[in-house]
């Protein structure tokens, strides 16, 4: 499997599929957003890789600049006719820019910043447990349901970490967490080290095995990718079940309709499907049915939804790559909440994270939430 | 002066002029916009210019015309025909910033600027209850520019044709920096010979449109859909013909061969009907007129003896025929890594022995020839499909290429209906004038491009040589 991916000739085949047709162009956030320049567009993009793989074109550092202009939300590939997946495509690009050393400067930060603390964001491991504080239940290290909290939403929404640990121990007896928890690896695999993720991924799998959880919940989609979707990449067999926590509270509560939740008061919400959580791992039918499921919650779509959901701009390193241009993809992102709708909900730290921010530039009357936020204020309140 | 000399001067110009961040000449974009929607043109350009106003076009095209510089238009790069591939090198100009749109309802028209694509301009117009006739399979990427400098058509070009038919006015810039105002923003007017209609098709090779005035119309209160399916290609054309003289005009008349169904259902499990040809029909009217007319419609294809009839009851159904025609394209490009789309146009009564003629071609060569297209307008797209990168396969390829536009030139047809020359069908077009005695037609055109481009600066290499 990993011969494959690094497997040049399989590479060039796969791009000999795009027709160039520039189907593309019109589902790309970051080629709107730089105005429509084509070394931007996933076409662009493709070109360029095999421009590289053939020897057509130098790799340099701005290359590699404009191939990290990136979100891998993969909308593109809904669009693609001979049915490329592009984001996977272009990832292969970065393992590839990776090994001949040209990572852009920020980007490299980031590495670095894995390899010395082992986190995306370069703040000390023990920070991890910051979120311990802002809860007031008991912390255990050893459950059948055991969470992992994923640095976005440990390190840059502790109280969302709350939320996630307190709802899920509303339902089981016991959960564990892991004290300073480290890294699941996507970062390093999205920077296109594949190696690093492997120790990553070696390294979380190790530290899971020390709550002797059979259930892992995360509330972080990336983090689910790195244990569900990209083990395979290495023949690693994940030993335990691993859950989105929207996944967990839509068995809980919606599936068989076991349990009926009712919110304060009346409102209209609508839902930005995360593309890490949508797209790239298909779950659309929980989120929405968990938001159904809810007395008082008027469900509105939001435009552009479901597979056509349109990308936050925090996704693929970019919102490290470049944040202004992600926050300005974000803001566009807003024109898609239907009128009367006053909270977005999503199920991502990052998409929570960078949509707040474009709220709260924008002035408009709006919040975003995670669904667990709602889910904690139903039921602690 | 060297050519390298004389494009740095201009260059150096237009970043005084215009602004140093339009004009990039680093190695990703030269390469990249190397590149259009062709399997194998490609050729750098010197740089890339991108503008954002008819100021912008304007300094390029003095400082080009003065030194001679080649400059090729581009939009987004969708050409099938090569048409905005650098082959003399030069200045590519890109177009994709300017995006405005505006409607107006009230005249029934809409102004956009050149990088807007065809489907942003439609679904503004769809917002005042009107749309754009035109509807290329590329709509939600072509650019309006491109598509008028292509002269684009689409599924509804049997009733509406192509751009041409909707264009009313267009801002153009020529070589030397002189904007020409074409035409008017009006339904009906003469002013003396027609300049605006040579710029519709001209494929850049005249000037740069940077802006258009279009026509729109009313969308249809309702649509009935139909896809059907008969066993004998002649049955179905035959179907065609009555339901035409029975005063039925639909707005959509298309079809797919045998192999294209195949293909959607292997690639995309759809499990449509496999007979010989199939036609995808749209009605246009008021609901309350359109059931006696679809039953009319119905009865013709019973009379014609169709094998099946799948006539869409909700707008759900509709969009599901509809979605089957559009998997044409994608089923064969997940297939095969080369597509040579034809694009010839025969007369109506000569659709049926060129689609046989067709047939006899893919025995002969074989290599596969998926078929499908607008035959409401004689415009058929057959498609040559080769799997692999092979110097020898691709060569059979070309040959069938050429073979099936000498059908359509046989039959008094033409070698491109909406795709253009380019750089693909230069001989093809040579010899199909040749063939129809218009030799000499080249030679007016020569004479109409100096009028315009003295120094032959624009799109150079394109449908003349």
């Amino acid at each position: 499997m990993i011969n494959s991916i690094i497997d040049l000739q399989k590479f060039k085949d796969i791009i000999e599929y795009c027709k160039r047709c520039g189907f593309c162009l019109p589902y790309c956030p970051t080629y709107e957003i730089h105005r429509r320049i084509e070394t931007i567009s996933p076409r662009g993009k493709l070109l360029m890789s095999l421009g590289i793989i053939t020897g057509n074109l130098r790799i340099r550092l701005r290359t590699a600049e404009l191939l990290f202009s990136c979100t891998l939300c993969n909308r593109c590939s809904q669009a693609c006719p001979a049915g490329i997946n592009i984001s996977d495509t272009l990832l292969r690009t970065r393992i590839l820019l990776f090994k001949n050393k040209l990572l852009p400067h920020s980007i490299s930060k980031i590495v670095s910043n894995m390899i010395l603390e082992r986190n995306p964001y370069g703040v000390d491991l023990n920070n991890k447990n910051f979120w311990f504080d802002f809860t007031s239940m008991e912390i255990e290290n050893k459950a059948n349901v055991a969470i992992w909290m994923g640095c976005t939403t440990a390190l840059k929404r502790p109280e969302l970490a709350a939320h996630v640990y307190e709802v899920v121990k509303y339902f089981e007896k016991s959960v564990a967490v892991i004290d300073n928890e480290p890294c699941c690896g996507i970062p390093l695999l999205y920077a296109g080290d594949l190696e690093g993720y492997y120790r990553s991924l070696k390294e979380s799998l190790k530290a899971i095995s020390t709550t002797k959880a059979s259930i892992v919940i995360t509330p972080c989609p990336s983090c689910l990718r790195a244990f569900r979707q990209f083990p395979q990449l290495f023949n690693v067999k994940v030993p335990f079940r691993v859950m989105h926590v929207i996944e967990y509270l839509w068995e809980r509560i919606a599936k068989k309709k076991s349990m009926k939740l009712e919110y304060h008061n009346e409102v209209s919400v609508t839902y930005h499907d995360p593309c890490e959580l949508a797209r790239h791992m298909n779950i659309y039918k929980e989120p929405r049915e968990l938001l159904k499921s809810i007395n008082n919650i008027n469900f509105i779509e939001m435009n552009n939804s479901g597979i056509n959901s349109k990308c936050c701009g925090g996704g693929g390193l970019y919102m490290g790559f470049n944040f202004d241009k992600a926050l300005a993809i974000a803001s566009l992102r807003l024109y898609d909440v239907p009128k009367g709708v006053k909270i977005i909900t999503t199920a991502c730290p990052t998409c929570e994270s960078i949509l707040s921010v474009a709220i709260n530039n924008s002035g408009r009357p709006l919040k975003v939430v995670d669904i667990v936020d709602i889910v904690h204020e139903i039921l602690f309140s | 002066m060297s050519v390298d000399d004389r494009i740095d001067k201009v260059l150096r110009i237009l970043r005084e002029t215009i602004g140093e961040d339009k004009v990039i000449d680093e190695e990703e974009e030269l390469y990249v916009y190397g590149f259009d929607a062709t399997p194998f043109y490609f050729s750098k350009p010197h740089a890339v210019v991108r503008v954002s106003s008819v100021d912008d076009v304007i300094e390029v095209l003095k400082a080009a015309h003065s030194y001679r510089v080649p400059i090729v238009p581009r939009g987004h790069g969708t050409s099938l025909t090569g048409a905005v591939i650098p082959i003399s090198g030069g200045i590519i100009v890109d177009l994709s910033p300017m995006t405005k749109i505006k409607v107006e309802p009230d005249n029934g028209v809409v102004e956009a600027e050149a990088g807007a694509t065809v489907a942003e301009v439609d679904l503004e117009c769809n917002k005042y209850g009107f749309f754009l006739p035109p509807d290329p399979a590329s709509a939600e990427v072509a650019t309006i520019g491109g598509a008028i400098a292509e002269d684009s058509g689409g599924m509804r070009g049997a009733r509406y044709g192509t751009f041409r038919n909707w264009v009313l006015a267009l801002d153009v810039v020529i070589p030397g920096g002189k904007l020409l105002k074409l035409g008017a923003p009006v339904y009906k007017r003469r002013m003396g010979y027609d300049l605006m209609q040579l710029f519709i098709g001209s494929e850049g090779t005249l000037g740069i449109i940077v802006k258009a005035v279009l026509k729109i119309i009313p969308l249809p209160e309702s649509i009935s859909r139909f896809l059907v399916f008969f066993d004998n290609i002649e049955n179905a054309i035959n179907a065609l013909k009555e339901i035409r003289f029975s005063k039925i005009n639909p707005l959509i008349m298309e079809f797919m061969d045998l192999e294209t169904i195949r293909n959607i259902n292997e690639i995309f499990k759809l499990n449509l009907p496999e007979h010989e040809i199939s036609l995808l029909i749209d009605i246009d009217g008021y609901s309350s007129s359109l059931i006696e007319i679809s039953e009319r419609v119905v009865k013709i294809f019973k009379r014609h003896n169709v094998s099946e009839i799948i006539q869409a009851r909700s707008d759900e159904e509709a969009k599901k025929l509809y979605a089957a025609r559009r998997a044409a394209y994608p089923a064969i490009a997940r297939r095969y890594k080369i597509i040579y789309s034809e694009d010839i146009v025969v007369p109506l009564s000569k659709i049926l022995p060129t689609l046989k003629e067709i047939k006899n071609i893919e025995r002969g060569y074989g290599i596969d020839i998926v078929t499908f297209g607008h035959i409401g307008d004689g415009n058929l797209h057959p498609n040559i499909c080769v799997k692999e990168r092979d110097p020898e396969l691709i060569d059979r390829a070309k040959k069938i290429f050429e073979e099936i536009c000498d059908i359509a030139i046989k039959y008094g047809g033409v070698v491109s209906g909406e795709h253009g020359i380019g750089i693909q069908k230069l001989l093809t077009f040579k010899r199909m004038l040749e063939i129809h005695n218009s030799l000499d037609l080249l030679e007016y055109m020569r004479r109409i491009k100096q009028i315009f481009d003295p120094y032959n600066i624009m799109n150079p290499g394109k449908i003349l040589n």
